[in-house]
């Protein structure tokens, strides 16, 4: 009975992302922060990860320090399998059905063009690419994604001249940019902000001419963490992604968390598309909304069918 | 006989084929790919022939080993009977999945890799070891078992093999320019 209590007591050990560590960047120059493998490797052993440890300690590195070249390759490699499943669980399809609907909103209420959507953690940019090749937006979007880590934004840039898309992508932070965006959007990037750090990062798209966002990210359920461990032990080839993928369903954070980090911001905030068809299943992933009050009504109108997946939004 | 030697074919090439996208799978970042994956599977449905030839030679040195030439031939044409029985109906599941794939929903679409496509994946060398003992609990000759687990061998990882020669080969990435 002691030890039960006992054990109740003891602190959860830290769940920590390899990707999240192996690049380090200043937040205000965005330059490169050179990352001693060994205190990696002692950290992940220290929180109890001695598989991270393992995964760490067999990167190249040069005088102790992680080899950002190869680290680069690594997370375009991870990036690119992430993808694959992005495209198994139809996320652009998904992503441009909601936009479409909220878009059509602006339009109703008479917010100006031109609209920027910008994505948030970007990294190879399948959102905003998707969106340019299928989304059929008008001349009057512009899809921008966004992130800290140059190689992947040249990557998401490649990628989107290779195939002669109308986008664009940039090393910046989103929320330091010469002009807002219309909607800011993100895929499974809040999970990776911990404590006040989210609703800090929430405050932030308080922004004149911002109008929504739409951050999708792991929802936790019983099944999340068998599901999130079956689905990259057979998808993903670097373990790194089959880690990163399990500590990353694990990390996530509940709707409850999400909506009440989200409603210190001035936007009428909820969860849209946490189950399916109103059963209860639930969803892999659930979406953080948040609107401009004024553009709610309008929006419910132009959801149409799925006008049903959205919560209360306050 | 002729019969469950082209069902074993057209199923194990089938196999091959799926094998060849999935191997490929999460190495070209582009957003239209058709081509690509066109490629896999004709690289996939390639070593799949490759397999079966190796698959045949194992049969015909079981044949050869065996004491009695036409009774192991009856053996085996009854354990692949069997065996067309257990990959039939994993190829007809997910045949059917596809199936319903082909609905224009992203919901049911989804809903297709996370209790479809996903999981039958991850038990695919289970019904391939599966297939084969349902096949040989027939109690067929020695020559004929050890045919059996050989082509269990070679079959069961194909998905593992293909990987690493795609990786070999360095399957990636898009193209580096835009395409004319």
């Amino acid at each position: 009975m002691d030890v039960a209590v006992e054990n109740r007591k003891r602190p959860r050990p830290e769940l920590l992302e390899i990707s999240d560590l192996i690049v380090d960047f200043d937040p205000q120059t965005m330059a490169r922060r050179p990352v001693v493998q060994a205190e990696l490797v002692e950290r992940f052993r220290a929180v109890g990860d001695p598989r991270a440890a393992r995964i760490v300690a067999g990167m190249p590195s040069s005088k102790g320090v992680l080899d950002p070249d190869a680290v680069d390759r690594l997370l375009i490699r991870v990036h690119c399998e992430m993808q694959r499943l992005s495209e198994e669980f139809q996320h652009g399809q998904r992503v441009s059905e909601l936009l479409h609907a909220m878009l059509a909103a602006l339009r109703q209420c008479g917010v100006p063009t031109p609209y920027r959507i910008v994505d948030i953690g970007c990294g190879t940019g399948y959102v905003i690419r998707w969106l340019a090749a299928r989304g059929e937006f008008g001349s009057d979007v512009e899809l921008i994604g966004v992130d800290y880590n140059e190689a992947l934004v040249e990557e998401a840039q490649r990628l989107s001249t290779a195939e002669r898309l109308e986008c664009r992508f940039e090393v910046v932070n989103a929320f330091a940019m010469d002009q807002p965006a219309t909607v800011y959007l993100s895929t499974g990037v809040l999970h990776h902000i911990r404590g006040g750090g989210l609703a800090e990062f929430l405050r932030e798209h308080d922004q004149d001419g911002t109008q929504a966002f739409v951050h999708y990210d792991f929802q936790p359920s019983p099944l999340a963490r068998p599901g999130a461990w079956a689905f990259h032990y057979i998808r993903m080839r670097e373990p790194l992604s089959c880690h990163d993928g399990v500590i990353s369903a694990r990390r996530a954070h509940t709707a409850t968390t999400l909506v009440d980090a989200a409603r210190q911001s001035s936007f009428a905030c909820g969860m849209y598309g946490t189950h399916f068809w109103k059963l209860p299943i639930p969803r892999v992933f659930h979406t953080l909304m948040g609107m401009r009050p004024e553009v709610i009504d309008a929006f419910r109108l132009t959801l149409g069918r799925r006008s049903g997946r959205l919560g209360t939004l306050a | 006989m002729s019969f469950t030697v082209i069902s074993l074919y057209v199923l194990a090439t089938l196999d091959a084929m799926f094998s060849g996208v999935c191997a490929a799978s999460g190495r070209d970042a582009r957003i239209n790919k058709r081509s690509y994956y066109l490629k896999a599977m004709i690289h996939g449905i390639g070593w799949g022939q490759v397999a079966c030839v190796v698959g045949l030679l194992i049969l015909a040195a079981a044949l050869w080993i065996s004491e009695d030439p036409q009774l192991a031939m009856e053996q085996m044409v009854a354990v692949g009977d069997r065996m067309v029985l257990v990959f039939g109906v994993y190829a007809a599941i997910i045949l059917a999945f596809f199936a319903v794939r082909a609905i224009p929903s992203v919901d049911i679409r989804s809903m297709t890799s996370t209790v479809a496509f996903g999981p039958l994946t991850l038990i695919r060398p289970a019904v391939i070891v599966c297939g084969i003992g349902w096949g040989l609990a027939i109690g067929p000759g020695p020559p004929i078992i050890v045919a059996g687990i050989l082509i269990c061998v070679l079959m069961a990882p194909f998905r593992v093999w293909l990987n690493r020669w795609f990786d070999i080969k360095q399957w990636v990435a898009g193209p580096a320019e835009p395409a004319p």
